[in-house]
């Protein structure tokens, strides 16, 4: 199989662009049940949103953020992996950071997030929505600058091939 | 297919594990992308590959690993709804009534929302099938899983790249 992307002079930044605008549209599915007040056809929206994220998040109640009778539909630790790496997209894609070691700092994310979860789980400590969200925001930062890093690499190869 | 023989291995072990209730919770939209880095090791190590890799194989290894994993994660999911006439779905019925009466919203539009909603359990209790969690699980798997499993290879091959980069300058 070979992969083209058909414009020859393809922008280094649709890609990423493009990811931003799913990382949105994740990040608002997350809190779509306060849409629903706003308007009636929201509702699918919302409906929808519970079924699509089910499939990338446990979604286990005592871990989800309740405001009132409203909360997300992402735990804690997945709110902010997908507002971390949308944050930092916005960053990275403002100004243009390209030489930046995030491979470290992914390792360190990693183990962070590990840690976390056996600490937990063995209690040392109960579970906690802040270091949660925490550790998921700085794997998201950090994945989302690998990615962006490799997006970069994997256009001018297109454009190599060409 | 031989190609992408170590896509097949690591999409099928991501597809079953996708419906593993616990293992499901833990490993959450890791899944894929841990699937994809399995597969792209796998497949440097059937072709004794220890050079840098391209972008372009990573992604097209982690599509093609997510895709196999949303074929197999469908099948099983559909299959095991159909045998068990029982699902995720049927648990989340009752937290979903919950929420809806919360919602301010005009009672026909809420009679409207769980009509379709009890329709589609029922369904699954009575004969193990919905057409519309069908198409819905089929769409979401392929949609998810493909986004995922390109995610997982990008980050994957670009991780082993740097690692052998880091390699090569301690020499």
């Amino acid at each position: 199989m070979h992969l083209q992307i058909p414009d020859k002079n393809v922008s280094n930044k649709i890609i990423p662009i493009s990811v931003l605008i799913l990382l949105s549209i994740i990040n608002l599915s997350n809190f779509s049940q306060f849409l629903v007040g706003t308007s009636d056809v929201f509702i699918y929206f919302y409906v929808a949103s519970q079924n699509l994220l089910s499939l990338i998040c446990h979604q286990q109640e005592s871990k989800l953020f309740d405001f009132g009778n409203y909360h997300s539909l992402l735990c804690s630790r997945c709110t902010g992996i997908y507002f971390g790496a949308f944050m930092n997209g916005i960053v990275i894609m403002i100004f243009e950071i390209k030489k930046f070691r995030w491979t470290k700092f992914f390792y360190f994310s990693i183990f962070l997030m590990i840690a976390d979860i056996i600490f937990y789980q063995l209690k040392f400590y109960d579970y906690s929505q802040i270091i949660a969200i925490a550790t998921g925001l700085i794997f998201g930062i950090t994945s989302i600058g690998i990615l962006f890093m490799a997006i970069d690499i994997l256009v001018k190869e297109f454009k190599g091939s060409e | 297919m031989k190609k992408y023989i170590s896509s097949f291995i690591s999409g099928f072990g991501a597809g079953v594990l996708q419906i593993v209730p616990v293992l499901k919770n833990l490993a959450c939209c890791a899944l894929i992308p841990i699937a994809s880095y399995i597969a792209i090791l796998l497949d440097r190590r059937a072709n004794h590959d220890n050079g840098k890799m391209s972008l372009k194989k990573g992604l097209m290894i982690g599509l093609i690993t997510g895709l196999y994993a949303a074929v197999f994660g469908s099948i099983f999911d559909l299959l095991i709804t159909f045998i068990t006439r029982n699902n995720d779905f049927i648990f989340a019925i009752s937290q979903l009534q919950k929420v809806m009466n919360d919602f301010p919203l005009n009672e026909k539009l809420k009679q409207e929302v769980m009509t379709m909603i009890t329709g589609v359990a029922r369904d699954i209790q009575q004969y193990g099938f919905s057409a519309l969690y069908t198409v819905s699980i089929i769409m979401n798997n392929f949609i998810i899983n493909s986004i995922f499993g390109i995610v997982g290879g990008l980050i994957s091959s670009q991780i082993i790249n740097s690692r052998i980069n880091s390699d090569n300058s301690e020499f």
